[in-house]
């Protein structure tokens, strides 16, 4: 069996990086305004950046049915071809998987991965995505390629700057969330306050993640928790009082553009 | 073999050499419309499609002919569902 070319090993801050680029040219081809009252939807990135910077087509009409260990297959990447494949399954069961699959495929293995797997396409086919693959997310160390794949899918699908953004905006705050242990919590969230027990750390962001999904076309609560954790929590009480910095920002960022 | 309209359309803009850019400013419109047709499998206008075929250099009636059958494929699938969720519903009364 012919094994995964082994891509380059990037560090998360140069696949943001990379991803940030991406995202800055879809803010140039829709614009600010755009995104900020429609969100981040698949299909609109797809319309305006993807499919016309990369031509990548995405085909959401196969099932793919299970891989050698009996595992869903979510999604595949046809290097020849340019094309990415979604299991129908997934969309007839309204899948919270879905969205994150086609980020991960079309960017992750179509955009990040593409040239190299362009190169490997006479020995590699196909890939195929599966939850396990996708659980990778934080365990860099056991599988590079689906990794980088995950994190630059998440920062193009909801890139730190535009979760702080609906942040401020979805909970009328100017500073980033204090995680004081376990306890407690009020989330003040579209004028109304959402009172919560939350246990962990990983519990607040879901619930953030949760209550802001719908600005992400759908993306996972789970997915979105990660890039809350980095773009507005914080979890250290003794630098909490100095973040003015994140504030100031993104603050400045949003009025200057007359939205909130 | 993909016989829909927009694996034509993308067939013979790949045989141009043109990039999904190149064809949006060739037809005055945007990229995400050219999107829209070759990854979304939107059927445009007769009034483009007959401009299309000008500029991508084929036959606008081949490329009308193959617009109206899979207008005609979207119908019938359509319908099929239509009728498909019918007969459920009444299977489901009938079991009450």
């Amino acid at each position: 069996m012919y094994q995964l070319p082994q891509p380059k090993a990037m560090s998360q801050k140069q696949i943001v990086a990379q991803a940030d680029n991406l995202w800055k040219e879809y803010i140039k081809e829709v614009g600010w305004r755009y995104v900020i009252e429609n969100g981040i939807k698949f299909d609109d990135v797809h319309e305006a950046l993807l499919y016309p910077k990369y031509e990548i087509i995405l085909d959401k009409n196969e099932y793919l049915g299970e891989d050698d260990c009996g595992e869903l297959i979510l999604g595949q990447f046809l290097p020849r071809e340019k094309t990415a494949l979604i299991n129908k399954q997934l969309l007839e069961n309204n899948d919270p998987r879905t969205v994150f699959t086609e980020w991960h495929e079309v960017c992750g293995h179509g955009i990040l991965h593409g040239e190299l797997l362009r190169k490997n396409s006479h020995k590699l086919t196909r890939i195929n995505s599966t939850q396990k693959d996708i659980d990778t997310f934080l365990k860099h160390f056991e599988n590079r390629f689906e990794w980088q794949a995950n994190v630059f899918a998440a920062n193009i699908g909801a890139p730190r700057v535009f979760v702080a953004c609906m942040y401020i905006k979805l909970f009328s705050m100017r500073h980033r969330f204090l995680y004081r242990g376990a306890g407690n919590y009020t989330l003040s969230f579209c004028g109304r306050d959402f009172r919560f027990y939350i246990g962990s750390l990983n519990e607040l962001c879901w619930q953030i993640g949760r209550l802001m999904k719908h600005r992400f076309g759908g993306l996972s609560a789970e997915c979105l928790s990660y890039q809350v954790l980095d773009a507005v929590i914080d979890s250290d009480i003794e630098r909490a009082p100095n973040q003015c910095d994140f504030a100031h920002q993104l603050g400045n960022v949003i009025e200057s553009m007359n939205i909130l | 073999m993909d016989t829909s309209f927009a694996h034509k359309i993308r067939e013979l803009r790949n045989k141009k050499g043109w990039s999904v850019r190149d064809l949006a400013t060739e037809l005055s419109t945007t990229a995400g419309y050219v999107s829209k047709i070759e990854a979304r499998g939107e059927i445009p206008s007769p009034e483009m499609i007959i401009k299309l075929a000008e500029l991508l250099g084929t036959k606008p009636g081949e490329l009308i002919e193959i617009a109206k059958a899979e207008k005609a494929r979207e119908v019938s699938q359509a319908v099929q569902q239509k009728y498909d969720d019918g007969l459920t519903l009444y299977r489901r009364s009938k079991k009450r």
